[in-house]
């Protein structure tokens, strides 16, 4: 019944047994909190990686003061740009063109879902590769007319009427989180955008230049056919196609990747650096506690305690200080991450999609059991120590003497 | 049972001397007998406590056996050896051995502890003789009690009633009225000497006066040397 010993043991010494706790705790914060925001930058750069699912983008000229390209597509910034569609005709019959879709921007002013204004993207969902994969997943119908689908962050739901630009639409369905710009704006077909276009121009809430709208696209999605090379299908465009500029999306994501591997790394040498002194710590503590608790162990001896028995009592005790402590600190780190990732997110301006509950669950599981195995690492030290220990000597020294 | 010394010795290494052996135990033949209280007395660092530990099991000799019946203590594992004495040897230990995180009743109760449960029959067994022990020697009322609130005299009792907890066949108790008065000593003594009486083999080493009378044998240590008086 040594498990109630150990137990007796802490409890009766609360101070100490949470002090170590605690250490515990620490541990497997850093390594979940870590691992967490790690992961979630990864997963969100991925989870963007396959939502802009493009080889190439093509934009009009304008657009490629490339900050506002990239503002838009890492931060979420709304905005719009447009060139004559006839650039679709143009590109769709050129060499070693592969897929290809147009997309549609429009940005609203603030309406009733959303405290900011919102990004509208058009998709053509006959030609569409790589956002419908995605809605997929929430809305399986075909988007009606003056129908629009909104991202994860909105605070907009299925059944609810938008106003944008004095005109109704009504929600479709949400859908799921990227952890991306996408999960701030809300997509419509390019009817749907198209008239918003041109209710806004009639009511001249606001101001387009004088573009027709039933004969403009903002954006052309492109991969490069099987065999060609997307370098070559690229510089083809921006030799031969005037007024627009082709963008390679992997180059708009190197920056970002860069960024988060440079992150990354400092994230791995900090947890690292942190468990090398917390297990240093942990040691230097257990060792100390159980040479304060010689005497201790020594009369347990003499009660009939074997080498073996004292050594089993020492590593349940850390058993369970490292069990509460670790779940302790696996709670904290993910509540850290909750109410935290999104001010990380904004403040650092790069996606960020946390792990789905498996994924939560085995991170956590992970961190978990690796301060457990730190903890009994530490104390199977003075485990040892105290396993050899010279019951006769030590009881000695009760009297002064040595 | 008898706790038997076959040629016995006993010698440590004293740094301050060099490196030189010295011999706390010289060549020491013994037998403690069942049914009987013996009483080891000397002046201090003779090697009483020596030669307690090592009956004990708890120091091995530097050469001889020391024999519990026909069995060497030295010969066994570990774990056997710890059980063994858990089982049959009641160790009282020189100076204070309270166990400051566990309450009066459950620092008797710890023998029976470290190898069963709380939960079953034998446990309830356990806790009556516990009690009677307790009450026996008088500090029945304090079982709920942390050490830390009791005066020498009654942890002492205290370790007493623990080292009797297992009904052990040999006792061995070393200096077990040192710091007790009068009273205190005898309440202790008769509950050596009723063990010794019921069967028990009970060895007690001590400098106290008031303690030979209480000896079914007596025997004296010089500078490692055991007599018989
Ligand atoms: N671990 C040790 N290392 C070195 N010397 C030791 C050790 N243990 C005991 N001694 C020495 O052996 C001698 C006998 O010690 P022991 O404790 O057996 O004496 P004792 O008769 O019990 O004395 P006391 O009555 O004061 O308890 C002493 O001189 C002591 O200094
Ligand atoms: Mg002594």
């Amino acid at each position: 019944m040594t498990e109630s010993l150990s137990f007796k043991n802490l409890t009766k010494r609360p101070g100490r047994a949470l002090a170590l706790a605690l250490l515990c705790a620490f541990l497997c914060f850093a390594a979940l909190a870590g691992s967490l925001f790690v992961t979630g930058l990864r997963q969100g750069l991925s989870s963007l990686e396959t939502r802009l699912g493009a080889d190439i983008m093509v934009v009009p000229y304008e657009a490629t003061s490339k900050s506002r390209l990239s503002d838009m597509i890492l931060q979420g910034n709304p905005g719009y740009f447009y060139m004559d569609s006839a650039v679709m005709d143009k590109l769709r019959s050129m060499e070693g063109v592969g897929e290809i879709s147009a997309q549609f921007f429009l940005a609203t002013a603030s309406s009733s879902c959303c405290s900011a204004a919102v990004q509208i993207i058009g998709f053509d969902p006959a030609t569409d590769f790589t956002i419908q994969p995605w809605v997929k997943h929430s809305y399986q119908g075909e988007l009606g007319n003056m129908q629009v689908l909104v991202g994860n962050d909105l605070n907009a739901f299925p059944g609810d009427v938008l106003t944008f630009y004095g005109s109704d639409v009504t929600v479709a369905a949400k859908l799921d989180r990227t952890g991306t710009y996408l999960d701030t704006a809300v997509y419509a077909n390019p009817e749907t955008i198209r008239t918003l276009i041109a209710q806004a121009m009639e009511k001249k809430i606001y101001d387009f230049g004088d573009i027709d709208p039933y004969e403009v696209v903002s954006c052309v999605l492109i991969n490069a056919a099987d065999g060609y090379v997307t370098e070559d299908v690229l510089n083809e465009i921006n030799i031969h196609v005037r007024k627009v500029e082709a963008v390679q999306t992997s180059a708009l994501l190197s920056d970002v990747s860069s960024k988060l591997t440079g992150l990354s790394s400092l994230i791995g040498w900090l947890i690292a650096a942190i468990w090398i002194l917390a297990i240093g710590i942990l040691i230097l503590a257990f060792v100390m506690i159980s040479n304060e608790r010689k005497k201790e162990f020594a009369v347990l001896r003499t009660l009939g305690a074997s080498r073996g028995k004292l050594a089993g009592l020492i590593m349940k005790e850390s058993l369970l200080v490292s069990c509460f402590g670790s779940l302790l600190g696996a709670a904290l780190a993910l509540l850290a991450v909750w109410l935290f990732g999104g001010a990380a997110e904004n403040a650092m301006g790069l996606p960020f999609l946390l792990p789905k509950a498996g994924g939560l669950i085995l991170l956590s599981a992970v961190s978990i059991a690796a301060t457990i195995l730190a903890g009994s690492l530490a104390a199977a030290v003075s485990a040892f120590r105290i396993s050899g220990i010279d019951t006769a000597f030590i009881l000695r020294g009760d009297d002064g003497r040595s | 049972m008898k706790l038997t010394a076959l040629q016995a010795t006993r010698n440590y290494i004293r740094k301050r001397e060099g490196s030189n052996l010295f011999c706390a135990v010289e060549e020491t033949s013994v037998t403690l007998e069942p049914g009987t209280l013996t009483v080891l007395s000397g002046p201090s660092g003779s090697g009483k406590s020596t030669l307690l530990n090592m009956f004990a099991g708890l120091l091995p000799p530097s050469s001889g056996q020391i024999l519990l019946d026909d069995t060497d203590l030295y010969h066994l594992e570990d774990r056997e050896l710890s059980r063994l004495r858990n089982l049959h040897i009641g160790i009282i230990p020189q100076g204070q051995t309270a166990l400051a995180a566990f309450n009066v009743q459950d620092n008797i109760l710890m023998p029976w502890l470290l190898y069963g449960s709380r939960k079953n029959e034998a446990f309830s067994e356990k806790r009556k003789r516990a009690e009677e022990l307790m009450e026996a020697a008088g500090i029945l009322e304090l079982r709920r009690e942390m050490p830390s609130g009791l005066s020498g005299g009654e942890i002492r009792r205290m370790a007493v009633c623990r080292a009797m907890l297992q009904k052990p066949e040999i006792i061995l108790a070393d200096e077990p009225t040192g710091d007790l008065d009068e009273e205190n000593t005898a309440v202790v003594m008769d509950l050596l000497k009723e063990h010794a009486a019921s069967g028990g083999t009970v060895f007690v080493v001590t400098h106290d006066i008031q303690v030979r009378t209480y000896a079914d044998r007596m025997l004296s240590m010089r500078k490692g040397v055991v007599t018989e008086e």
